[in-house]
Formats: structure tokens, sequence, C-alpha cells
């Protein structure tokens, strides 16, 4: 029943056919075409929309990145007590960045971590702000601290040979006694001066005091090594102002003696105190203290290691800011990531949907186009089958034909022997049947003819009953002939139809 | 061209002031100290840390006037390849940080080839660590310092001179054979640091290896660098016993003079003796005319040698300063330059930082007229270790032979 439609469907429409897959095509082909530039329209408006966002985020992050390293470069310098002209507008075009990101991103999840990271950089600046003035001071004192270091050491320099050269002086003449006395010996016994030897035996005092001085040296080295107020005040009060008391009280001149190193070492001592306690410094023995004075390298001590407590102090808070900055910084950075990971995920979706659309279309396109090339093939098979099977019936009837052709010449020549044999017939008939009577009617015709006039008319009139009955006798001959004849036409014409 | 001729020679004076613009022109900026050879642009540079300021100056202006003069007789035979030398010397004032900075300046900025002829030790200490890690040679340093003479030597650093050790060894030895001394009859008076330092272990060596057991008994006395506290230091000395009757010295001039002086005083007589980096001729002008016969050590030959060397020093040091009086550091500056300077001819090529190390270490032997021939090798970075004696007698100092210890007292 299918093929029977479809052979007659294909038997009615191939070129149609072919026409509706050309425009099929065309039009697949056509709107293909719109699909993928409108898709890769949109693909790319999507991409650059993306491309401007993430350059939008990323130039705001760098700007902001590099704005903080700048500040924190800042700071280490100031920490390192470097001074730099403070570039308010540097701050404040910060703090202006960080409005702009929070535009940029417009996330209302974001607005406690930008919150956060703009208080923070308040409180940097803050820090940068007390930190300049830090590094101000710093200057100020710390560089002081080797030169009057300098200074001090080369009072103890100066010390030292002093008390060297007296103890070495002090040395030599005892020495030079000595020498005598072994001399004085190996010429032969004789009395020692028993006064020379209470001298020799007397204890070496510039030798004491070197080695107060020593550890005053040892003391004064020590100062700069301490990290600790309470230490640093310890040295001074309890350590070096005891030991400057001893060697005070052994270069103290005795009543009428007159030792020009020890009037050199006191005012050496005094050079010593003011250079280490500063300029009206004051030793305060009972309460055990030494009040200082105007610079002098202990205040300056002093001086650098609460700055460097202040220091520390700032730079812990810097690094706690820069610690909540990094973390802040750091949420933001991610949630921008995300947006940004979110558009792409998009942009490849769109990507993605764009490309499955084109499959299903190709796909249906594809069957479409497979559907009609089925339908197509299964025609011409059907054509081709429909051909085949009219050569058959062509030879069929051709052998039909062949064969009515014989059956008709069989049947006209059948005709023809029937025909001839009804033409015997009637001509039999005519001449048996019709000529016979139309003879005898010549008689009596004949017969009445000569008896004419002679005859009575009764006697005629029975002739020519007699005749009128052999007329219709001869008519019915006639008629049943023509019967006979048509009849036998009849029966030619049938058999000729049957042929 | 020919009008251009025309020109100038009409214009004789104009191309004269031409001539002098272009050469201030080629002239280095900033390098026009009087004395200096300035350095034109295609000189070969070297440079020079030393002290040219301050109590010790005089070691410094020696050394640099004895190199410049060996610069310039080279420069005036036409150069090393006909290119001029020239000498950049900066002052360190004895000091050792400010030595590094010099060296740096030298190296990173000036880019000299070679840094010759620094002065002392302390300033050598700074100066070796820097040249080691610039690769650059550090040649005829003016201390015999042993920071100097490694074993192996450093690449990079070269010496002339003999070192204090051997100095002192010297002085022991001839004490030893020619005095008639006995090792305990000898006392040190050094410095505080390792100048002084490096002369004692030289001393101690030399009386070890004559048969000193134990080297406590020897007397040694030391003084703070940069003072003149010697009292101390010679009290140790007078009340040592057996009394000392050589004293060797290892200081500089003024603390040494003082010493001597002082211990004249107190009735020590004892000979004294003095390494070569003390300076014969201030230490003898800081004596005085009294003091008669203090010894001195040299590490080049008397100035009054007859050595073709010290001839060729004193033309040298005439032609370029005529107004110099001819010293032993100038002669060791000179004398140092010299063997530098025939390493360098031997170089074909361009003359850089590595071949001029290996120009001297392929020296191999070589003489100057001097008692041993000099030698310079890859395991011998010290081309001299000979020593010359010197004496002086009323504030001069003259040649001594070792020989003549047996006829003092």
């Amino acid at each position: 029943m299918k093929n029977q439609f479809s052979g007659k469907k294909s038997k009615g429409n191939p070129i149609k056919l072919v026409w509706l897959i050309t425009l099929l095509s065309f039009s697949v082909g056509v709107f293909m075409v719109y699909f993928i530039w409108s898709t890769l329209t949109d693909i790319r408006t999507e991409r650059e929309n993306l491309f401007e966002l993430k350059q939008n985020f990323i130039s705001t992050q760098t700007t902001l990145e590099s704005g903080l390293a700048k500040q924190k470069s800042e700071l280490t310098d100031l920490l390192e007590a470097k001074l730099n002209i403070n570039n308010q507008i540097e701050d404040l075009r910060l703090i202006n960045l960080i409005r702009d990101y929070r535009r940029a991103v417009s996330d209302p999840d974001l607005f406690p971590a930008f919150q956060e990271l703009e208080r923070n950089i308040n409180s940097l600046l803050i820090i940068k702000n007390k930190l300049t003035w830090w590094a101000g001071a710093y200057q100020r004192t710390v560089p002081r601290i080797p030169e009057a270091r300098k200074e001090a050491e080369s009072i103890l320099e100066r010390i030292s040979e002093t008390v060297d050269r007296a103890e070495g002086q002090q040395r030599l003449n005892r020495a030079a006694k000595i020498n005598e006395i072994r001399q004085n010996i190996s010429q032969g016994p004789k009395q020692i001066d028993i006064t020379v030897l209470d001298e020799l035996m007397t204890p070496n005092d510039f030798s004491i005091i070197r080695r107060d001085i020593t550890d005053l040296v040892q003391l004064s080295e020590r100062l700069h090594a301490i990290s600790d107020a309470d230490n640093l005040a310890d040295l001074k009060d309890n350590k070096i102002r005891t030991l400057l008391g001893r060697v005070r009280l052994n270069t103290q001149l005795s009543e009428g003696e007159r030792s020009t190193e020890k009037s050199e070492l006191n005012s050496l001592l005094d050079e010593y105190e003011t250079a280490m306690f500063g300029q009206g410094y004051s030793i305060d023995d009972d309460h055990q203290t030494i009040i200082l004075g105007y610079d002098g390298v202990y205040g300056l001590i002093l001086d650098q290691l609460k700055m460097e407590k202040e220091k520390s102090a700032l730079q812990d808070e810097a690094d706690s800011i820069y610690y909540r900055i990094e973390a802040a910084l750091e949420e933001v950075r991610g949630r921008t990531n995300t947006i940004t990971q979110q558009e792409v995920i998009k942009v490849e979706k769109a990507l993605g949907q764009s490309w499955r659309t084109m499959v299903i279309i190709w796909i249906v396109t594809s069957l479409i186009y497979a559907m009609l090339a089925y339908e197509i093939i299964m025609a011409a098979r059907q054509q081709i089958k429909a051909i085949e099977d009219s050569n058959v019936e062509l030879g069929a009837m051709a052998d039909e034909l062949r064969k009515s052709e014989e059956r008709l010449h069989r049947l006209s020549s059948d005709l023809f022997a029937v025909q001839e044999k009804e033409r015997k017939r009637i001509s039999f008939e005519l001449h048996d049947e019709l000529g016979q009577s139309m003879a005898a009617l010549k008689l009596q015709v004949g017969s009445i003819a000569r008896r004419l006039g002679s005859v009575k008319q009764e006697e005629l009139k029975s002739v020519c009953e007699e005749m009128r009955n052999n007329i219709n006798q001869i008519i019915e001959n006639v008629r049943r002939l023509a019967r006979e004849l048509f009849l036998m036409i009849l029966v030619y014409r049938q058999q000729l139809n049957t042929l | 061209m020919q009008i251009l001729i025309h020109l100038l020679q009409s214009n004789f004076r104009l191309m004269l002031q031409l001539i002098l613009l272009l050469t201030m022109l080629a002239v280095y900026p900033g390098n026009t100290r009087a004395q200096d050879i300035p350095c034109l642009h295609n000189s070969y540079v070297f440079g020079m840390s030393t002290v040219l300021s301050g109590p010790a100056a005089h070691l410094g202006t020696n050394m640099r006037n004895g190199v410049l003069a060996a610069f310039k007789e080279i420069n005036l035979q036409g150069g090393i390849q006909g290119r001029s030398l020239c000498l950049i010397a900066l002052d360190d004032a004895y000091e050792p940080e400010k030595t590094v900075a010099n060296m740096h300046r030298l190296i990173e900025q000036e880019n000299v080839l070679a840094i010759i002829g620094n002065v002392g030790t302390p300033t050598a200490i700074a100066a070796v660590p820097i040249v080691n890690r610039s690769h650059i040679p550090f040649y005829g340093a003016f201390t015999g310092a042993g920071i100097l003479r490694r074993i192996p030597p450093d690449r990079y650093v070269i010496n002339y001179r003999a070192s204090y050790a051997e100095e002192t060894a010297a002085m022991v030895q001839a004490l030893l054979t020619y005095g008639k001394l006995k090792p305990n009859e000898i006392a040190f008076f050094t410095q505080r640091d390792a100048y002084g330092d490096a002369g004692f272990v030289g001393g101690i060596a030399a009386l070890m290896k004559n048969g000193l057991k134990d080297e406590t008994q020897i007397t040694h006395a030391r003084y703070e660098r940069n003072s003149l506290a010697v009292e101390n230091g010679l009290a140790d000395i007078l009340l040592a016993n057996p009394k000392p009757k050589a004293v060797i010295i290892v200081g500089t001039y003024a603390p040494s003079a003082k010493f001597i002086r002082l211990a004249r005083n107190y009735g020590l007589h004892s000979l004294f003796l003095n390494v070569s980096f003390v300076g014969a001729a201030p230490l003898a002008q800081a004596l005085g005319e009294k003091e008669d016969g203090v010894i001195v050590t040299q590490v080049v030959p008397h100035l009054e040698s007859t050595l073709p060397i010290v001839q060729n020093f004193h033309k040298a040091l005439h032609r370029y300063n005529r107004f110099l009086s001819p010293t032993y550091g100038a002669l060791e500056g000179y004398i140092a330059s010299h063997i530098f300077l025939q390493a360098l001819k031997t170089i074909k090529g361009e003359i850089a930082r590595e071949s001029i190390i290996e120009a001297l270490e392929n020296m191999g032997e070589f003489d100057l007229g001097f008692a041993s021939p000099l030698q310079l090798t890859q395991k011998e970075h010290q081309a001299s270790h000979q020593i010359w004696p010197t004496i002086i007698r009323q504030g001069q100092v003259h040649p001594f032979v070792w020989e003549h210890l047996r006829r003092m007292p």
C-alpha cells in the first residue's frame, strides 16, 4: 500500500522533490550562516564585555596594589628613618581608588570588605604620618650617636694612654731603682734602703686606675649593646657611676701631692662624663643616679632605644594593618575573580549552547536530507521497477497480440470459410428457393399472359392469388435469407470483436 | 685640504690653542692633581689607595712618587703597546674604612686594571677580600704582613717585598750569628696589632730554628697603636732578666723613636733594630743627631747602591720631579713598578686584569742585580726575599753589613 503511495508520489513529483531539496538547502544554508554569524557576534560581544570587565578589575587591582606597594615601600623607608616627601595627593588617590573599585565591582556582599579596606588604608596613612614624625626624630638623633661615641671613645683612649703612660712612668722609675739595687747587689752585699723597698712594695696606684679604666672602656662598650632601657639605667646608675666614683677617688690628689697625670686624668674624666651624660649632667650619689644633661652618648642611646621600641610598635601596627588589608584585598580579589569566572562560564556556556544548537541543526538537516535522499532513491527505484514491469507487460502484450493476430487470422479464415459456406448456402438458397420460386412465378406470369382473355377472371384471380402466395413465399425467403445474413454478420463481427 | 693646511699654517697660534683645547678635553675630569700623571682616554689606568694625609703620609707619598717615576719613565719610552700608563692615587689616611670606599671607587667607577702599591697592613686586610672578590690584581703593596702572603698564595695578590717575618728573621739570624747573642738576650717591642704580631712571630720562628725551646723566655713588650705610651713596654724590658742586648722594634717611627730615646735615658744600652715599615728617614730625623747605631732593615738596596736599577731610579725620580729627594719608600715603589711594567710588556694583545696576573706569574726567575735572583710564579707570589740592613748614624741612614755586628758592643 505504502509502496503504491510512494510509488504514486515519486511517480508524480521527482522534479518537485529536487526543487524542494534545493530550496531547503538554500534556506538551511542561509539560516546557518545567519545563525553562525549572530552566534559569533554574540560571543564576541560577550567576550569583549568580559575582557573589559577583566581589564577594569585588573587595572584597578594593579593600581591599588602598586599604590599599596608604594605605601609599603614608603613605610619601609620611614622605618629605616629615610624621610621622603609625604605625598598627600597619592594617599587621597588611594582612597578614591578603593571607592572606584567598589563601584566597579558593585557587589553588595563586598561592601563590608571594601569598608574594611578603606578603614585600614586610612589607619595605614595615619601610621605613615606617625612614622614620618618618628623618622624625622630618629634622623635628628641616631646619626649623632657614632660621632658622640667616637668622641667618648677618643676621650677614653686619651684616658687610657694617660694612665698607660703614668703607670709606665711609675714602673719605669721602679725598674730603674730595681736595676740599681740589682747592680748594687752584684757589686757585693750592701745595706738596702728600706724606704726604697717600701716604695717599691706599695701598689702602683695607676695600675689600679688602669684596671678601672679598662672596666670603664668595657662598660662604655656595653652601653651600645644594650637593647633594654632598664638595663641601660642599671649600667649607668649602678655600674658606671660607682666605677667613676672609684676612679675619681684614686685620682684625687692627696695633700701636697703634685701629679700632672692625675690632674690631666681628672679633666679627661670630666670630658668623658660630659661626652657620656651630656652638658650640665650631675651625679647624685644620694639617690645613686646620674642626672642627664643635654646631649651625650647615653641620652642619645636612650632616645634611640625608646625610638626603636616606638618603631617596633608602629611596625607591628603597620604589619597588622597590612595583614588586614591583605585579607580584605584577598576577599575582594577572590570575589572579583569569582565574578569574572562567572562571566567566563556564561560566555563559555553561550558558546557551548551555540555549538550544541548548531550540531542539532546539522543533525536535523542531515536527517531531513537523508530522508529526502532516501525518498529520491526509493522513487528512482520505483521508477526503475515500473519501467522494468512495463517492459515485461509489453512483452506479454506483444505475445498476446501475436496470439490474437494468429487467432484473428485463424478466425478470419474460419469466417471466410463460414462466409463461403453461408454464401454457398445463400446462393443455394437463392438458387434453390428464390430461383425456383422466381422461375415458377415466371411460368405463372407467362401462363396468365397466354391465358389472359381466354380464362375467366376467377380463374385468373386464383392464379394471381397463387402467385401472390408465391411472392410472399419469396419475400419470406428473402427475409429469412436477409436475417440469416445479418446473423452471420453479427457472428462474424462478434468473432472479430473476440479477436 | 691644502686650503685647510694653508689656513692652519697661517694661524699657527690658533692651531696651538686648538691642540691645547683637544688635549684638555681628552683628559679625564676630576683627576688633575698636580703630581699625578693625567689619564688620557686611551691610557692604561692603574689605581692606588694609600695614606696621603696624616702622620704616616710620608709612606704613601714616597711609594706613590716611586710608582709615578717608573710610570713616567715608561711613558717617555712610548708607553706599553703605544698607550700611556696613568695612576689614580686616592687618599685613605691609613684608615681601613676609607680604603674600602676607595677600592670600590677604583674598581667599579675608575675601572682600573690593577691596584698597585697600597700602603699598610690594616688597610691591606680591608682591601684583600675586595680584590679577591673583584678579581683584580693587587700588586706590590707596601706591607710585609702575612695576610698578603698566604700559602698557597691568593691568585690576585702579588708582592714585591720581603715580609716582616723575613725581616725580623734576618735580624735574629744576624744577631745570633754575628752578634753572638743568646736567644733570650733578644727582646721584642711591637705594636699591638697584626703588623707587630707578624714581625714578632717571624722573629720567634727564627729563634726557635736556632734552638730556642721556650718562647716565654723572650721578653715581648707591646704598645697601643696610635699612641705614644711606650713606658710600660720599656719598664717590662728594663725588668727583664737577663737584660736584653738587642731589642727588635716592630712599630711606627714616632713611638719607636720615643722608646729608643727613653730607653737610652733609663740606661738601656742595647742595640735597637727596626723593620723597614718604620721609615728609616723619619726615624733618623726623630731620633736626632745624638743617636748612633739604630739598625733599620730595608727590602730594597741602599739608595747609594751602584746597581743599575737604583741608578735608574735616581734618574727617573729626578725626571719625574727634580725637587723630590730619594727615599727607600720611593725606591720600593720604583722597583715594584719596574717589575710590574716588565711583566706588562710581555702581554700580547689587550692588557686585562687576568692577563696581568698571568704575565706576572709567567715572569719566572729574573735578575735585578741583587744577591739572589727574584722569582714570580704561580706558587711564588713574592718576588724578593732579600733584606738590606741600614744603620742610622747622626741622623743619617747608611748602608750596613751584618758582619759589622761583631764589632758592636
